[in-house]
């Protein structure tokens, strides 16, 4: 995890590194500080293809810190896109840059699907062809419908294609997966990581689905508060996505009132793994975690020696003091409990047990990732866990699943 | 029909249709600006750019003829300096007819530039429009039932005119007699056969402008215009 850099720290060390990361693939830097309307301070660095997830509440400041990026609201600092180094700060929106899917996108409803790609395309000097994604997001058979007459996740999807027609290095994309049902928000996930590779371009996003966040993100940015001024905190997804919930929380915690869906219970937990087989027949994948044996329900798109994140769901695993051979919990994994916790929020009385997996494997990695189990109070009455106790984390094949990162 | 009666239609047409046009011109900016003016004298600007509609032609036509009066003052001065002279001529009915009918063609506007989404502009930016083809590509396209709306009824509401250019213009045949003011001679003289002729091309032409407008406005709304009910908002 990396400390929190004070703005101006930041600037320095981009500064002075800035040729050596661009040879590193590096297509943004920003490093920005935001006034009005939520006072905070943001700096980045993303590489091609790399995807920054903005973890935060409502009314954290997520769309003003866009709106600043895309250039609709002030801010100081610098903000450098793609290779050539560009200064973006002081150009217009319009010259930026930068593509920006705004949470409620407007579309010019008296224009018709494909007359309005037209136009935004002829306003573009290299317009990116976006032809290839037009079947995936499904607008190839509305071209002819009104944008007024389309329902929101199709504007949401026309918002994309729109955004990409620009052919940005940046994109920001504000709650671009909300409204989707699985199949198109997979296919969206697809579009947006296939741009990217193909136009060498990274983004920024911000989603309230932590499912999502982990389909589409490498690294998260967390906000915390120094003197009054919100600086956001850079963290790889997993950790981040940890340690978010964890505020949430606290934030529960530290309120009477509850103002926002907290549900504990089903907090995510992100597994660095590798794949080391998957069998149709008994319908399981087979992969390493820690060195450890772990099987998931049977998808097609893996290959063996994969890395892939693998999620789990607090009340989908359970903590168990010794094996249990003769059962259907097909993930059974030596773990160290490293924190309990009371939880009474929004409705559920219980304890979120964070454990550790035990380094099974031959080689060590730094990667040691925490897994969050729910349990009930009537169970830790009566198994006494403690911290720094080896149990057994249990789970069926079908509480594991993979995320769309992969 | 006669020929001081075809004279009356050529010259109401050709003052419509200048006033129409001019008016546009002048009233789009400045409409699109007042629209997007969160300032303090934007109630006093309102305020003059209505005035027309509720204060009697003939108090406007009066202050004209003052105001331009050949013998003293601006009227005076525009003789002298630039040659013009608008009283009892062409020049000034269309200088009255443009402040009469100016609330018909800037309410229209400005009503629908204030109604188009707050975050338009931004998101025409941020599809890389510059600030010219952000208002050309994007928001005149946006309100096109409100300019004509606006071309209508300023167009059809010139052609009505009747007391204001019978103040500032007269009532010279070729010159200055407009359709009205023929009827208004027709109906003096009791020539009612020629009175029934005009009247009844007007009621025509005063009818198919209004239901233009509202047919055009039901359209527009279900095709994802900016629209908003321009006849009888006014």
């Amino acid at each position: 995890m990396e400390h929190l850099l004070t703005e101006d720290l930041l600037c320095n060390q981009l500064q002075h590194s800035t040729k050596q990361l661009y040879r590193t693939g590096m297509v943004a830097q920003i490093s920005l500080a935001i006034s009005k309307p939520v006072s905070q301070q943001f700096a980045c660095t993303l590489r091609v293809g790399e995807v920054g997830v903005l973890l935060a509440p409502s009314g954290a400041g997520k769309t003003s810190l866009f709106n600043a990026i895309a250039g609709i609201n002030q801010a100081s600092g610098f903000l450098k896109i793609g290779e050539h180094d560009t200064e973006q700060i002081e150009l217009a929106t319009y010259k930026r840059n930068i593509a920006y899917v705004t949470q409620t996108p407007v579309l010019f409803g008296h224009l018709s699907v494909g007359a309005l790609l037209d136009v935004v395309s002829a306003q573009q000097a290299r317009p990116f062809d976006i032809k290839w994604a037009l079947e995936p997001l499904k607008l190839d058979t509305i071209l002819h419908m009104r944008t007024l007459s389309l329902s929101g996740g199709q504007r949401q999807r026309l918002a994309l294609l729109l955004a990409m027609i620009k052919g940005a290095t940046l994109l920001l994309l504000d709650e671009v997966l909300t409204g989707q049902d699985p199949s198109t928000k997979l296919a969206c996930i697809t579009v947006i990581k296939t741009y990217l590779k193909r136009n060498q371009a990274a983004a920024l996003i911000a989603c309230h689905q932590l499912e999502d966040a982990l389909a589409l993100a490498d690294i998260a940015f967390l906000q915390q508060q120094r003197a009054g001024i919100k600086q956001w905190q850079v963290m790889p997804i997993s950790n981040g996505i940890h340690a978010y919930q964890q505020s949430l929380l606290n934030d529960c915690a530290d309120t009477a009132q509850d103002q926002q869906t907290v549900c504990a219970s089903a907090f995510l937990s992100v597994l660095h793994a590798t794949t080391i087989s998957h069998d149709p027949q008994l319908g399981l994948c087979e992969y390493r975690v820690a060195g450890q044996p772990c099987f998931s329900a049977y998808s097609p798109h893996i290959s063996a020696k994969q890395s892939v994140l693998l999620v789990l769901r607090a009340n989908r695993v359970a903590i168990s003091k010794s094996l249990l051979p003769e059962s259907s919990f097909v993930n059974q994994w030596q773990a160290k409990i490293v924190s309990i916790r009371p939880v009474s929020c929004q409705g559920e009385h219980g304890m979120l047990i964070d454990v550790t997996l035990v380094n099974q494997g031959a080689l060590t990695t730094s990667q040691q990732d925490v897994v969050s189990v729910w349990i009930t109070r009537l169970s830790y009455n009566q198994l006494h866990p403690k911290i720094g106790e080896s149990w057994y984390l249990i789970s069926k094949a079908d509480a594991v699943s993979l995320s769309c990162l992969n | 029909m006669s020929e001081t009666d075809l004279q009356a239609i050529i010259l109401t047409l050709q003052l419509a249709s200048l006033t129409t046009v001019c008016l546009l011109l002048v009233c789009v900016p400045c409409a699109y600006f007042l629209a997007r003016s969160r300032s303090v004298v934007k109630p006093f600007i309102e305020t003059i750019v209505t005035l027309p509609l509720v204060l009697p032609p003939t108090v406007m036509g009066y202050y004209f003829l003052v105001l331009f009066s050949p013998n003293d003052g601006l009227g005076l001065w525009l003789r002298n300096v630039l040659g013009i002279e608008l009283v009892f001529s062409f020049s000034g009915i269309w200088l009255v007819s443009m402040i009469y009918s100016l609330p018909f063609t800037f309410r229209p506007l400005q009503s629908a530039f204030e109604q188009l989404p707050k975050d338009l502009h931004h998101a025409a930016a941020l599809l890389g429009f510059s600030p010219m083809k952000q208002f050309h590509l994007v928001i005149l396209p946006a309100i096109k039932p409100a300019l004509f709306a606006a071309t209508t009824l300023s167009f059809a509401h010139t052609i009505g005119e009747f007391g204001a250019i019978l103040m500032i213009g007269g009532n010279i045949p070729g010159e200055t007699q407009v359709l009205s003011l023929a009827l208004f001679d027709h109906v003096e003289s009791f020539n009612s056969q020629a009175a029934e002729q005009l009247a009844l091309l007007m009621l025509i032409f005063s009818f198919v402008v209004v239901f233009a407008c509202q047919w055009w406005q039901t359209q527009s709304s279900q095709n994802g215009y900016v629209v908003n009910n321009h006849v009888e908002g006014l």
